[in-house]
């Protein structure tokens, strides 16, 4: 047979590209075929491995530290003062065009100087959403919520804070590696919460989250990418310990033995270093370097990974002395194990088995195409997933022979499956959640999310519990393929959800773990500690706090004082106002739902969330921000309709959703709106824009309560840049406050203004949960306020009024409740002012 | 979680021509890295690569909708920052060396010498990658560290695939006479 072959065509031009694994699988397969039969051939190939393992040794070539995201706010200050965004460019890319900003390119070359060595390690957060979340809650505050809506003080629901929670009487069931198991079948031996969780606790991070939170002995440990790995209480979420591990750790974690396996790297590359910490106080045990760190095997005290040098090892995980070695592929992801045999898929698309005792290879797979990822044992079979991009595929083989049993492709990316009980659940890139049945690979049920990033599921008792590319956790009915219920958090869920203990514990990009589940109605909600700011609770002393009778002010947005004392609220919810006497007594609600005149819809762009602004005119005159009728409502000192003002687009003096309006001492009237504020006469004339929306020093990304003072300066609380703006009356930027601080005076997420006489600028901090006060000149002077439900302290403080008499209205979002405050010494009297 | 995103990285591209700034911070996030040592190797000069590095996400900002698809997107950014160091490199009358290297066509023919390469002590390889000339430097570092395709290489470099396999092989034949005894220069 051999020798009728025909003359073999050498392949030597495709070998790097074979040992830098681009080649399509076509070419892949023809290197493989022709290295077989070509002594010649294989002998470059090893010279070509040799200069790849070489030029990976070069001191100068590898990334560095991630740079400050201080790089980034500097391209975005470019891009808006430098190049006007390309808003409204196609979004089809044409074919066949080079990109604009190509020049013709020469034939020349540049100086290879290998550079000097790299710049020292930078600590700083990379992204900004990053560091947003590291000011939001100061490190790695835990905070606790109270019940939805809180509608009674905490303080008469909770005889007792220090008894034993009856959660804790037992530890949940671990869950100790990536998808639960050694097996990695995305199973949990615990409980997940059959009825829409609540949040239970929050922990911020100052990187972006995109590990599964994994669980021994009652504590939870996630890394990241803010280069610490954390570890937390279950029940409460207070931080036992957090350890610096440096990079920008995405790799799946471990804990076991004892230890703590955390690689510093992200998925995209394959390897790093792995960190192997002391579960008990994070202190570092030992490191390996150039490791796949992706949900490290840990069994029986022994460590099994692989080495970029194209090794694979057995440790002792205590102390890193190595049991074994063998050579093989390199590995695509980590190992998964049962009954003492090693199951990879290597960067060669092949599947290996190996024994675990001394790694001697059994058999060797190799699929057709994609990246493989993490293996999943099964009873006899074990499933694996190549990653083509578009066509991924799922493969069944057997686990003693390798021998492919079936193959399942449906033309879109794939996510590995959970496996329980003969069944499959496969997380697939069209949008759909497929039941297979996990002998033969046929389709039981199929679930669609109508969300085509829907990427990975846990496994909890009758529910499947998935994340995807978006903020939004699913519970699917695993007998029919219904939902159960969904819950948006924020930013992206970057990993599966743990599930155990009855709650889940869910990463996001935004840089929080949270922990979820149901509470029960007698349980006590633990509340931190008092903040040690000497400032707090100095600055301003607790009068009052009221809601609507014993319900929640339904999302209080904004508010303003009569002229009469009253305080009117927009209550967001109900598209009505409600007024306050300044004694706290309800005095009536004002306001219907609806499009006509005098009717008011407070929803955002129809994108629910309750909002909706007021302000008062020199003559008594009433301004309603009604954004859902994208339009700015006058009324008389009445409450009689006089006009309104609207049109919808970019054009001057239209609206796209306006949330509140301020008015000045001269009859002006500023309107906060997506598109931008806009200054108005008081009959709705068009006057000037002030500022607009952007990245830039001057310009802000959301400007929900503005403020105008008597001298036609504009508050602009930007919260997403964490700043408060002050326009001057010409338009100009005059001030910034709280930005790029580190200091008490920083602002995470300013939601309002008011100024009061004497010229000093109150800002309400939706997620510092406090009042921050600044002078005339924007130097930082005091806050108050703490986390909480009681008396006195915010969850998420939206808006404050001062009303000229040394008094602060307070309206916390979550809180649901509307307090006053006195003013203490000095902002209070101030200098030549009468007390009242 | 397998690789969320992969896949994504040409709608972010059509993101950002939409001019959504949230995909500049993903692109950023992702590829910040890899270009910061890429314009390290080639400017030898860390504050300049982060200048360029900031020129390059520009560039990719404002060329985002003109993105053809033809390399991968890491091709497409490394092409762009290349070009930039290339630019101001030139603008600043630094040194540029002139690849005049004869780049004849390339054979797919085996070479038994090369046996050498393949049994020589890594860290000996390593040192005489280092003493390479910049155009094999850089495209080793290109295949081996940033693990380009041939496309990718022949889209950052601006030559033609073919070029691409007689510069590698080129590269090859430099190191291998690096490593001869009698070959060593210094």
């Amino acid at each position: 047979m051999t020798a009728t072959l025909p003359p073999m065509e050498h392949v030597a031009d495709l070998l790097p590209a074979f040992v830098n694994r681009t080649l399509t699988q076509p070419e892949r397969a023809q290197v493989m075929g022709h290295l077989t039969r070509c002594p010649a051939c294989a002998a470059e190939l090893r010279a070509w491995q040799a200069i790849q393992q070489a030029t990976r040794d070069l001191p100068f070539t590898r990334p560095g530290a991630p740079l400050p995201d201080t790089v980034l706010d500097q391209i975005w200050a470019r891009i808006d003062h430098a190049t006007p965004p390309p808003l409204h460019a196609s979004t089809t890319p044409p074919p066949n065009r080079r990109p604009s900003e190509e020049d013709p390119m020469t034939a020349m070359t540049m100086p290879l100087v290998p550079a000097a060595p790299l710049a020292p390690e930078m600590p700083a957060p990379r992204l900004r959403l990053s560091r947003r979340a590291l000011l939001a809650l100061a490190g790695a505050a835990t905070v606790l919520l109270p019940l939805s809506g809180a509608p009674q003080r905490l303080a008469e629901r909770l005889p007792g804070l220090n008894g034993v929670l009856p959660w804790q009487d037992a530890l949940p069931p671990d869950f100790p590696t990536f998808r639960g198991d050694w097996q990695h079948t995305g199973v949990s031996a615990g409980a997940g919460p059959a009825k829409k969780p609540e949040i239970l606790w929050q922990m911020a991070s100052a990187g972006e989250m995109r590990v599964q939170p994994v669980m021994v002995d009652g504590v939870v440990y996630a890394s990241s990418r803010d280069g610490k790995v954390y570890a937390v209480d279950y029940a409460t979420g207070a931080q036992r310990w957090a350890t610096e591990i440096g990079g920008a750790p995405e790799a799946q974690m471990t804990v076991a033995a004892g230890l703590v396996f955390a690689g510093d790297n992200n998925p995209y590359s394959s390897y790093g270093n792995l960190a192997i910490l002391n579960a008990t106080d994070g202190a570092e045990v030992w490191r390996l370097a150039d490791a796949q760190t992706s949900a490290p095997l840990v069994i029986d005290g022994t460590l099994y990974t692989g080495t970029g040098d194209g090794l694979l090892h057995a440790y002792d995980a205590a102390t890193g002395d190595e049991r074994w070695q063998t050579s093989s592929a390199l590995m695509s992801r980590g190992f998964s194990y049962a009954d003492g045999v090693l199951y990879y898929g290597g960067q060669d698309n092949a599947v290996y088995a190996l024994r675990a005792d001394d790694g001697t290879q059994l058999w060797r797979f190799q699929a057709e195409n994609g990246q493989l990822g993490t293996t999943v044992v099964g009873d006899g079979l074990i499933y694996e997933i190549a990653f083509d991009g578009t066509a991924d595929q799922v493969y069944a083989l057997d686990a003693v022979t390798g021998e492919e049993r079936w193959r399942f492709a449906i033309n879109a990316r794939v996510q590995p499956p959970a496996l329980r009980d003969g069944v499959l659940y496969l997380p697939g890139g069209d949008g759909s959640i497929y039941a297979l049945d996990a002998a033969k690979g046929t389709v039981r049920w199929r679930f669609d999310f109508g969300n085509p990033t829907v990427y990975g599921g846990t496994l909890a008792g009758d529910l499947l519990y998935v994340t995807g590319g978006g903020p939004t956790l699913y519970a699917v009915n695993i007998a029919d393929g219904t939902e159960r219920w969904h819950l948006d958090l924020d930013g992206v869920l970057g990993a599966p959800p743990m599930v155990t203990g009855g709650s889940i514990y869910v990463t996001t990009t935004t840089g929080n773990l949270y922990a979820l589940g149901e509470r029960a109605s007698d349980a006590p909600t633990v509340l931190p500690a008092p903040q040690a700011n000497a400032d707090t609770g100095a600055a301003a002393q607790f009068l009052w706090s009221v809601r609507n009778g014993t319900e929640p002010i339904s999302d209080p947005h904004g508010m303003a004082i009569a002229p009469n004392g009253d305080i009117w609220l927009a209550e967001g919810g109900k598209n009505r106002f409600l007024i306050f006497t300044p004694d706290g007594t309800l005095r009536e609600a004002w306001g219907t739902a609806g499009p006509g005149d005098g009717e008011f819809n407070f929803t955002w762009k129809n994108g629910g969330g309750g909002y909706g602004g007021i302000a008062f005119g020199q003559d008594g005159s009433i301004f309603v921000a009604d954004p859902g009728n994208a339009r700015v409502q006058k009324f008389d000192r009445n409450r009689q309709f006089v006009t309104a003002w609207s049109g919808s687009g970019a054009a001057d003096g239209a609206f796209e959703a306006p949330v509140h309006v301020a008015t000045d001492a001269a009859g002006n009237v500023y309107v906060s709106d997506g598109g931008g504020i806009q200054k108005f006469s008081s009959d709705g004339a068009f006057l000037a824009r002030v500022g607009g929306p952007g990245e830039g020093n001057d310009q802000y990304t959301c400007s929900a309560v503005l403020s105008a003072d008597s001298a036609g300066n504009v508050l602009v609380p930007d919260c997403q840049h964490q700043r408060v703006l002050q326009f001057g009356p010409d338009g100009g930027l005059l001030m910034t406050l709280g930005a790029d601080s580190t200091g008490p005076g920083a602002l995470t997420f300013p939601t309002s203004t008011a100024t009061d006489a004497a010229g000093n600028i109150y800002v309400t901090d939706q997620k510092q949960s406090r009042v921050s006060v600044y002078d005339a000149n924007g130097a930082f002077l005091t806050s108050w306020g703490a986390f909480g439900s009681n008396d006195g302290q915010f969850i998420e403080p939206a808006s404050l009024v001062l009303d000229g008499a040394g008094h602060v209205y307070v309206a916390d979002f979550r809180l649901g409740n509307l307090q006053k405050f006195q003013l203490l010494p000095p902002l209070w009297p101030l200098a030549g002012t009468p007390v009242p | 979680m397998q690789q969320p995103f992969a896949g994504d990285e040409a709608t972010v591209i059509v993101r950002m021509a939409a001019g959504d700034r949230a995909a500049l911070a993903e692109l950023y996030a992702r590829h910040e890295r890899a270009l910061l040592a890429y314009l390290r190797l080639l400017t030898g000069d860390a504050g300049l690569a982060e200048e360029l590095l900031q020129d390059t996400l520009l560039a990719a900002w404002t060329g985002a909708h003109a993105f053809a698809g033809r390399a991968s997107v890491q091709g497409w950014l490394f092409g762009i920052a290349r070009r930039r160091a290339h630019d101001t490199l030139r603008r600043r009358h630094l040194r540029l060396v002139d690849s005049t290297a004869l780049e004849t066509a390339s054979s797919s023919e085996p070479n038994p010498e090369d046996l050498l390469l393949a049994e020589a002590d890594r860290a000996e390889v390593t040192a005489a990658i280092a003493r390479l000339g910049a155009i094999h430097q850089e495209i080793l570092v290109l295949t081996f560290i940033h693990e380009l395709s041939y496309l990718d290489l022949a889209e950052v470099l601006g030559i033609p695939l073919g070029t691409v396999k007689s510069r590698l092989n080129h590269a090859k034949r430099a190191l291998r006479e690096q490593l001869r005894p009698e070959g060593i220069r210094r």
